[in-house]
């Protein structure tokens, strides 16, 4: 499609500005490019189907299943890029037994481009987080804890922009507070700083400084508590140039992303994508050149269920 | 046409630039604007991009996807090792558990297990056994036989089991506590009666609660350690057993599966709630 379409542009620009084909370049209105987000959250080591006897996730999921529509949709999509929201340990004997290599193989065999963690990744205690961490090239993001003197120091940072055909996606990271839901011995020094704080500190420095065209939130806050607690909810509403919340924790099976409004009055986006590799959910975004960086939020969204041909 | 695109363009830029230029000071604005007219003028086609929110989807995984083999091959030898231990059948089960609020088929028949395991078992005096509500990590169990790896599904955090000996008005800020997120799962050997939101009477082995007196009770050690928001009962005495939840549970069905011993799952208003 890039292809075709650089042929026609370069084409007609050599008609019109002459013999300089450079010249065609720059007469050319660009086009518009469309971005593919897929993420995931809370896969709890289910790497097989739920088994049967499970009541509803009865054989639903499986990580070989998920391969195959990963592809599938890759082979459509140029601009895709694949998120995960914690929580990927803890939940089958596949993890007691091998304390997350498999797991950590199996992002990297997908592609994953980017990890936030959950609290049961730390269960197998900090320093086989650290060590299952190293079988993955793709960044591991988390902007709220603070790791030095633990073995998780340097295996994180807290954000990273990844350029799409021209396009600039700023990705951060946020952990939910680990005192009273994970025991001290397993996440040791790690200190948990404020979410909200940290939310607004690299979401201004995305959008604003770094001039992302889109600023996604990894969250393993959890979607929305009855309490007054930290969720994905409370932090978008207190929060500004933030785009999408992609969050995980609370295990919530959304029919749609939830739209919220922001501290600057735009709409945030927060979508959560069940548990255990059930779902695998998918964002689209369609950029136009020539205009401020950012979302719009002209949103037209259709949300559907579907099976695995796209 | 593409002639007029390109003069379209340059103007653009121009108004863009005072659009992101915006919490500038004013004098600064308008040299901030050429110069970056002329640095666009000069590099040529630098388009900035802003998005539209277009689609979105939830995939279901199951088996209308074809299994990819990479994985698959990948996955193999792992579950093979694991196989060898998980998929060995340790007791008969007759009908089917189900996890839920305030009692549930599941919660009782769990902690009766470990109760039994540690009172027949072990022969450690207990007054009963409780777990948080999220240590139980199986909502169905319907299966002729339950093996090994559904032990480790239903119970798969390496909690200790401990014996803590708990004052009666713990007991009491205990099951308060328990009450405010719809109860957890307790075994035989107390009975809760709450009535419009209140705590009506706790029995202790058939006997009304005393808040002097002292009872044993077990728990995993998450929840004794304040894993659970229960910082109120880390300071209380405790007796380790040097066993996790699920190796307890694994230990005990063996032991009754020899003695001919079906599993089931029942209720029997252990956890009695009446609102008027």
């Amino acid at each position: 499609m890039k292809r075709r379409n650089f042929i026609k542009y370069a084409g007609a620009g050599l008609i019109v500005t002459g013999t300089n084909p450079a010249w065609a370049f720059r007469s050319l209105k660009p086009e518009s490019k469309k971005l593919t987000i897929l993420h995931t959250n809370d896969f709890h080591s289910r790497i097989d189907p739920f088994p049967p006897g499970s009541g509803r996730n009865s054989l639903q999921g499986g990580v070989a299943r998920k391969s195959t529509l990963i592809q599938q949709i890759r082979e459509k999509e140029e601009n895709l890029l694949l998120f995960d929201s914690g929580d990927v340990f803890q939940g089958t004997p596949y993890f007691n037994f091998f304390a997350g290599q498999l797991e950590m193989q199996i992002m990297e065999l997908l592609k994953y481009d980017a990890l936030t963690i959950g609290n049961h990744d730390f269960d197998g205690g900090i320093e086989n987080l650290a060590k299952q961490l190293e079988q993955v090239s793709f960044p591991v993001l988390c902007g709220n804890y603070n790791f030095t003197n633990t073995p998780m120091e340097g295996k994180t940072k807290p954000y990273h922009i990844f350029k799409k055909d021209g396009l600039r996606i700023g990705v951060f990271g946020l952990g939910i507070e680990l005192k009273g839901l994970v025991p001290k011995d397993l996440y040791t020094n790690t200190i948990y700083e404020d979410p909200i704080e940290k939310a607004n500190y690299y979401a201004k420095l995305l959008k604003v400084e770094e001039k992302c065209n889109l600023v996604v939130c990894l969250s393993h806050l959890g979607y929305q508590y009855s309490e007054d607690k930290v969720s994905d909810i409370t932090m978008a509403a207190a929060t500004e140039n933030i785009d999408v919340i992609l969050g995980g924790h609370t295990h919530t099976f959304l029919p749609a992303p939830t739209k919220v409004g922001n501290l600057a009055g735009k709409s945030v986006y927060v979508n959560q994508a069940g548990w255990g590799g059930i779902l695998l959910g998918r964002l689209d975004f369609v950029f136009q050149g020539d205009k401020p960086v950012g979302l719009a939020h002209s949103e037209n969204i259709s949300v559907g269920e579907k099976n695995w041909l796209v | 046409m593409v002639k007029k695109r390109y003069f379209c363009h340059r103007t653009d830029h121009l108004i863009f630039t005072y659009f992101t230029s915006y919490s500038l000071p004013m004098n600064y604005l308008k040299s901030a604007a050429l110069l970056s007219y002329l640095v666009f003028s000069l590099l040529g086609c630098h388009p900035r991009y802003s998005g539209t929110f277009e689609n979105a989807i939830r995939y279901q995984i199951n088996d209308s996807i074809p299994e990819d083999k990479k994985l698959l091959a990948l996955i193999a030898p792992y579950t093979e090792k694991l196989n060898a231990t998980m998929l060995s059948g340790i007791a008969p089960l007759s009908g089917e558990l189900t996890l839920g609020k305030p009692e549930s088929t599941l919660g009782n028949w769990i902690t009766d297990v470990l109760q039994r395991y540690i009172t027949e078992t072990k022969g450690i005096k207990c007054d009963f056994t409780l777990s948080n509500y999220g240590g139980v990590r199986s909502n169905f169990i319907k299966q002729d036989s339950l093996r090994v790896g559904m032990i480790f599904e239903l119970l798969p955090f390496d909690n200790e089991l401990l014996v803590l000996d708990l004052k009666g008005s713990d007991i009491e800020a205990l099951v308060r506590y328990m009450a405010k997120s719809g109860f957890w799962p307790v075994s035989k050997g107390i009975n809760i009666l709450q009535t419009d939101n209140k705590i009506e009477w706790i029995k202790i082995q058939g006997q009304p609660l005393v808040p002097e007196k002292m009872y044993k009770v077990q728990m995993p050690d998450y929840v004794a350690n304040g894993g659970e928001g229960t910082a109120f009962l880390a300071n209380a005495p405790r007796e380790k057993t040097g066993m996790y939840m699920r190796e307890a549970v694994i230990e005990q069905l063996r032991i009754e599966t020899k003695k001919g011993i079906i599993q089931q799952g029942m209720l029997d208003e252990r956890i009695l709630i009446r609102n008027n």
